[in-house]
């Protein structure tokens, strides 16, 4: 087929232009501090050496160099840390410049209700598992964090709650999922994806169909709360990564491949001293190997268009991962119905 | 190929997009760079490249779109 052809469906047509209105968007990702409260099992911040730098806490500093990405082209931040709202005064000096963007947090501490970025609240299990897998610094167990989440951000119409499924939560969602909606608030779904050289027990191995099989579950149990689509739930579960089935625009992989474009062009990833890398992703230190992060297929699935006008189906598979990546990163943005579904 | 057409093209690509298309018109040149003279983002550029391909049947790769910097570049290719 061809992308012409495709457009000559009127619901698929409509849907184009609903999200081609957001093709402007131009993203980088910022480590906002090295502090966190927690040292999480698996967590990508202190997996490598972006952990080991100096904090630039000044905020004037901060707004200055938020002036120069605007500069550069970026209209969209990626706000995480460790954990951003232990700085308040850098957000808010970070929303000053650029007002659209995200912040990724472990809701312990609530963001200043004034910085109207989306809030992307990280949930690891239930009350089983969270306090299992999100350790104190100390190393002592954690905090069964949602409770804490759900009074902070409480008729917060910033908030995302992202459930992170690994090998051994999958049915710990149900619980989650029942407050969240209880709370009024929005779910969406992402996929633990192992730091390079990680034995994390964490890592899915043959858990990626019983994942699916949640996701779909919950989407049709909870279509008011949970934001996703079956596409989303097909690329996110396959046996392959997202680099090995759509290939992967990032810096970092896009310096391996020797080709640069889109993102790869524009696309770093600082440290909280303001430093960067020169081949950067998403999330570093990630083993592409094993990348279903959804962080990533935000660039990965989108910015295949062209893989995805070989057939009707694959068009509408990826007209619904675009309008779910939206409805996550832009605060305001409204999902519509899936346009696919799994046969 | 005839840079006339492959403007078009353009054009009919950043319809429905956040540009200004009639001062983009006014300003472009063949030699112009889409992205760092004109502001085309990816995507967009995906859109034009899939319409391309239409028009003249010739696929291209997506590790060639790096190289199809500006309408006399892909002018050229095709």
């Amino acid at each position: 087929m061809s992308l012409t052809a495709v457009l000559q469906v009127p619901e698929l047509e409509e849907r184009y232009r609903k999200v081609k209105k957001f093709f402007f968007l131009r993203e980088s990702a910022y480590d906002v501090t090295s502090a966190c409260q927690l040292r999480c099992d698996g967590c990508y911040y202190f997996a490598g050496e972006r952990s080991n730098v100096t904090d630039d806490r000044d905020p004037q500093r901060w707004r200055r160099f938020m002036e120069g990405e605007k500069q550069r082209g970026i209209n969209y931040v990626n706000l995480a840390g460790a954990e951003p709202a232990l700085r308040p005064a850098v957000l808010r000096a970070c929303h000053e410049a650029i007002p659209l963007g995200t912040v990724f947090t472990n809701g312990l501490k609530r963001v200043d209700p004034a910085i109207r970025y989306r809030i992307q609240v990280s949930v690891w299990g239930d009350q089983t598992g969270d306090p299992k897998y999100r350790r104190y610094a100390n190393g002592t167990e954690g905090p069964y964090c949602l409770p804490i989440q759900l009074e902070n951000y409480a008729a917060d119409d910033r908030v995302m709650f992202v459930y992170t499924f690994n090998s051994e939560n999958v049915d710990q969602l149900d619980e989650v999922i029942e407050q969240v909606q209880g709370a009024g608030h929005k779910i969406t779904f992402n996929v633990f994806s192992a730091p390079e050289g990680a034995r994390s027990i964490l890592k899915l191995r043959d858990t990626l169909k019983a994942t699916r099989d949640k996701m779909i579950d919950a989407m049709e149990r909870y279509p008011r709360t949970v934001v996703y689509s079956y596409y989303n739930a097909e690329v996110h579960t396959q046996e392959a990564s997202l680099r090995g089935q759509f290939g992967c625009p990032y810096p970092r992989a896009a310096a391996e491949d020797r080709r640069s474009f889109g993102i790869g062009r524009t696309f770093r990833n600082y440290r909280a001293d303001l430093t960067h890398e020169g081949a950067s992703c998403c999330v570093p230190h990630t083993d592409c190997a094993d990348c279903r992060h959804y962080a990533a297929g935000s660039a990965i699935v989108t910015s295949r268009l062209d893989l995805h006008t070989e057939s009707e189906a694959r068009f509408r598979g990826w007209l619904d991962y675009v309008d779910t990546y939206l409805a996550i990163w832009i605060l305001g943005y409204e999902k519509s119905g899936n346009l696919y579904r799994t046969s | 190929m005839n840079t006339q057409v492959v403007w078009e093209i353009l054009w009919q690509s950043l319809t429905g997009g956040h540009y200004d298309v009639e001062a983009l018109r006014a300003q472009a040149q063949d030699d112009s760079d889409l992205v760092t003279d004109l502001g085309i983002d990816s995507l967009d550029l995906v859109e034009f490249f899939l319409r391309l391909e239409e028009h003249t049947n010739v696929k291209l790769d997506a590790d060639d779109y790096a190289s199809l910097t500006s309408v006399a570049a892909i002018a050229k290719r095709l």
